[in-house]
């Protein structure tokens, strides 16, 4: 049990630490695709060492809901990735594992994001409050009964306890499961603001979401809101990647097991990688009012799985 | 003693009505004082009489006056658990207004009948919830409704107020005659008017269903089930706040008590769960036609009522969830929608009040209903802007704070929907659970937007510059009603160890765990757990550490990015109209919308536009759908009866002739 909740601890500070070197990786991934020279792996985290170091500037009325933000935001999202299974399954004790309360802890940072958005008065902060919320609104119901199906394929909300299960039952073909598994990948675009629900490099602030909501930030705020955005999208990859793919995590603590889980999280991180970096190549971002046709389908399809699951069983 | 202590603080609360009408201009402030004492004193003792008959293991309290003058009846009253619940809900809420009112009707006209009705009606609640006979419930209850239609006809200096409460007046009257003929056929089944002999009576299917829908109707009408719901953003916006905070956040609660009262008490449902299955979609259907409207509102108040049928929606789901276990016999879970239903109606009696005292102050500082003309009061009011977020934040369901919880809870009775045998209701249940998880979004939404537009952002108006922070009663009661949203987030097994009783008196299974007081685990703790003190300890060591390592030790304060234009101003901002309009888009077949542009040409050169005017109104589907027919009908009815009534006197003869020929013929 100790030694779980110590193994719980170090897999967090990964996922924290790790995140932008991920993405750091897809975007080397993207550039060589498309032909260009691409930007050292270690990349973002040059940047997030420049932001930290950068002169912070707030608006003229500013309150402190838009200063508080960043660290709550940033917070919020620690202690998410404290229950997200990426070599173990984390411990109860230190990672609130139940699905219901991740949706809801994701729910409360986009809160505090479209306050700080709205606070400074600008236009743009409020085009991608309203924006972000209406994504939300769209992927959120999809989000649930996917977590949902897996809920009642495993009888319980606790995300260790559904991660037990699926490695004592390889599920991954079931085509209730094939069905979740395609609209979580949806879901994981539109909540992670990835093409083509939003794009993360645009610099046109007009077909913005998520960053025309952090144009006003700057400096250390700006850095903790980016990693917290790096992390949020390395968490939704590993629940895909563990939840959905062959290979499920192997429930044991020893040495041995750890470094194959390990191995094999890698190698599908990889691969998850490479598949985003295709789909970002070949898509383009979609017109805003096209997204809900895309969300609608995510969410049709998560019924679909719960509906096949209700009558297998 | 809790039934004294009960009967007591009804007799304080109505005792303090009557003393303002004795004001005169000599002891007015004695007076005034005397009666905001005797209405705190008297919501302290129900509040004290409700946790007395929460604790109470022993048999319920009960006592019965004999009316001299009456001798069919007799005043019969009785405190139980469930009873005793409720009676803690009122207590704690109208304690919080009674610290409010004082302050606040300082700038309102004719303020003592608004205090006598404000007393009576309090005391009519109360009077609902201890009446343990049909005829002092029905009594009382038009004691309470009768109160609230002075109360929102209180401004009867305006047409529209006068219009909605004539609204209200016409929908409360029509729950009660629905209640009463439920009542009425209990009656005749039971032989007597008592609740004792109402409880758990066995009657043939059919007769149940149809008690059941009359009393659902009846009960939904006052409660706001869609789609009886139009009488309640029409009443609260134009009532006092905190008469609305009252209206909305206690009297709603009455009419669940009395649908929980008639459903799980008096009836025995049996093995019917299509009853079950029709509160879960009348609920489901409200909750989200409560908060789709909702979000289209501009005016504060209003939002905040479409919001309480959202909320109410939500408690019936649970209350819906939890006839269907029982009706095919899964104790546990039913125990489980139950305890979820009722913890809700807690929630949302804290927060929803806390939300109208809230505006109540903005209302009271700016004289400003409308979202569009408000902003940035933030900085003018702090401490009123931080109360109403931790109110955002509960109605949200966001955690640690209350309203996570009980929808946590109704999501945990739903998601065990697949140990029901019947297929259709494996896969319609988690389907009223994704239904909830897009409320609980929505609302968010909702109040991003409400929150943005009146505390963030610039100031769109003049009055918002000269608000100042709302006086110290009235923050008071706002920490209070603050501090009970944080305490039942993060106290839950605590609280739901407590109502177990009343799911003890009324499904006869009381849940056998809850977890200890850090863990809340109702069903086990493979299946669950949940720890809301957890969460927020954690996340606000998380945070503080986070603060003290790289928060910036100076800031530079400059003008925000205006893409080097320059020139924002207030009316640059978003509005809250331009904020909801891509949900308006997506979900538009939900509302009657009716948008118009209209052009004006400049008046020298024609072919330029000198300004463009838009309009845009989304109505409620429900009056074209529901209320036109209806009052068509009723027209119809009337106009074809008024054929028969001429005026003449040899006509009426003629109709008393034919009727006793009639009666005779029937007779013999």
């Amino acid at each position: 049990m100790m030694s779980r909740i110590v193994y719980s601890f170090l897999q967090t500070s990964l996922i924290i630490a790790c995140a932008p070197l991920f993405v750091g990786f897809i975007k080397m991934l993207k550039c060589w695709l498309q032909n260009r020279s691409a930007p050292s792996v270690f990349q973002r985290y040059r940047d997030l060492r420049k932001l930290f170091h950068k002169q912070t500037i707030i608006a003229h009325h500013a309150s402190w809901i838009f200063r508080f933000a960043p660290y709550l935001i940033f917070s919020i999202t620690v202690l998410i990735a404290s229950a997200i299974p990426l070599i173990i399954s984390p411990s109860k004790t230190i990672g609130f594992t139940d699905v219901i309360l991740i949706a809801g802890l994701f729910g409360l940072s986009r809160f505090f994001l479209a306050l700080a958005a709205l606070d400074i008065g600008t236009s743009f902060g409020g085009m991608g409050a309203s924006r972000e919320m209406t994504v939300a609104t769209l992927a959120e119901p999809a989000l649930m009964i996917a977590f949902f199906s897996l809920a009642m394929m495993a009888s319980s909300t606790r995300l260790d306890v559904i991660t037990t299960y699926l490695s004592a039952h390889s599920l991954w073909f079931n085509p209730s499961m094939l069905f979740v598994a395609i609209a979580f990948a949806m879901i994981a675009v539109a909540e992670t603001g990835r093409i083509p629900v939003d794009n993360p490099a645009t610099h046109l602030e007009l077909t913005m979401i998520h960053e025309a909501m952090i144009l006003e930030y700057s400096g250390r705020h700006l850095a903790l809101i980016e990693w917290a955005a790096q992390i949020k999208l390395l968490i939704y990859i590993t629940l895909f990647a563990n939840l959905f793919l062959p290979f499920p995590l192997i429930n044991q603590l020893s040495l041995s097991a750890m470094g194959l889980n390990g191995g094999i999280v890698i190698m599908k991180l990889l691969l998850l990688a490479f598949v985003l970096v295709l789909a970002e190549t070949h898509l383009a971002k979609l017109r805003l009012f096209r997204v809900p046709l895309l969300l609608n389908m995510a969410f049709l399809l998560c019924l679909l799985g719960l509906l096949m699951h209700v009558i297998t069983n | 003693m809790a039934l004294r202590l009960a009967t007591l603080s009804i007799a304080i609360i109505f005792l303090s009505g009557l003393l303002p009408l004795c004001f005169s201009y000599a002891y007015q402030k004695l007076f005034s004082r005397l009666n905001a004492g005797l209405l705190i004193l008297g919501s302290l003792c129900a509040l004290a009489a409700g946790c007395l008959a929460l604790l109470n293991t022993a048999p319920d309290y009960s006592l019965t006056i004999p009316l001299s003058f009456l001798p069919m009846l007799s005043l019969q009253l009785k405190l139980d658990a469930l009873s005793g619940y409720f009676f803690f809900i009122v207590g704690l809420v109208s304690f919080a207004v009674a610290i409010y009112l004082p302050a606040y009707i300082q700038s309102i006209p004719h303020k003592k009948y608004l205090l006598f009705f404000t007393a009576v009606f309090i005391s009519g609640m109360l009077l609902v919830l201890l009446a343990n006979n049909a005829f002092i419930f029905l009594f009382a209850w038009e004691l309470m409704s009768l109160s609230s239609y002075f109360l929102v006809a209180h401004e009867h200096e305006h047409e529209t107020n006068r219009q909605a409460a004539f609204i209200y007046l016409l929908m409360a009257q029509m729950s009660g005659i629905f209640i009463l003929i439920s009542f009425g056929l209990l009656a005749k089944w039971s032989g007597s008017l008592n609740f004792n002999s109402f409880a758990h009576l066995h009657l043939s299917s059919a007769w149940t269903s149809v008690i059941f829908l009359l009393g659902l109707w009846g009960f939904g009408t006052k409660a706001g089930l869609v789609p009886l719901h139009a009488w309640l953003p029409k009443a609260h916006p134009v009532a006092p706040s905190p008469i609305s905070a009252l209206m909305s956040g206690v009297m709603l609660k009455i009419a669940v008590y009395g649908f929980i009262r008639l459903s799980f008490y008096f009836l025995t449902i049996g093995n019917l769960w299509t009853l079950g299955g029709v509160v879960l979609f009348i609920g489901t259907i409200s909750a989200l036609i409560g908060v789709l409207y909702a979000i289209m509102q501009h005016d504060v108040k209003c939002l905040l009522a479409y919001h309480s049928v959202e909320n109410i929606g939500i408690i019936f789901i649970g209350l819906g969830l939890s006839l269907i276990f029982q009706a095919t016999n899964h104790s546990l879970l039913a125990t489980l929608g139950l305890l979820a239903a009722l913890y809700h109606c807690l929630n949302h009696a804290l927060f929803k009040s806390l939300l109208f005292l809230g505006a109540g102050s903005v209302i009271q500082q700016t004289h400003e209903h409308d979202l569009e003309q408000m902003g940035g009061l933030i900085h003018k009011m702090p401490r009123t802007a931080f109360y109403f977020l931790i109110g955002c934040l509960s109605i949200s369901a966001l955690p640690p704070f209350n309203g996570f919880v009980s929808e946590w809870l109704t999501f945990q009775t739903a998601l065990q929907s697949s140990l029901l045998a019947n297929g259709l209701l494996r896969i319609l249940i988690p389907l009223a659970a994704a239904i909830l998880a897009l409320t609980g979004i929505l609302a968010a939404t909702c109040f991003v937007k409400t929150y943005g537009m009146i505390f963030l952002g610039k100031a769109r108006s003049v009055p918002m510059h000269t608000a100042h922070e709302a006086p110290l009663t009235m923050r008071f009661s706002m920490v209070l009603l603050a501090s009970c949203c944080l305490f039942f987030g993060l106290f839950p097994s605590f609280t739901l160890a407590h109502l177990n009783a009343i799911a003890k008196q009324s499904i006869g299974y009381a849940l056998p765990a809850f977890g200890n007081w850090l863990w809340l685990t109702p069903i086990s703790i493979q299946q669950t757990a949940y720890s809301g003190l957890g969460i927020f300890i954690v996340l606000l060591f998380i945070t503080s550490l986070v603060y003290f390592w790289w928060h910036p030790r100076q800031y530079k304060s400059v003008s925000p990015w205006d893409c080097g234009f320059g020139g924002l101003t207030e009316r640059t901002q978003y509005t809250g109209t331009a904020f909801a309009m891509p949900i308006r888009r997506i979900f538009q077949a939900f509302w009657k919308i009716t948008e118009a542009k209209e052009r004006r040409p400049s008046l020298r050169q024609p072919h330029q536009t000198q300004s463009v005017h838009y309009t845009l109104h989304t109505d409620d589907w429900a009056w074209e759908w529901f209320y036109k027919p209806w009052r068509s009908g009723m027209k119809i009815a009337s106009q074809s009866i008024a054929k028969w009534q001429s005026g003449h006197l040899r006509l009426y003869l003629t109709y008393m002739f034919i009727t006793l020929i009639i009666l005779l013929w029937l007779v013999s």
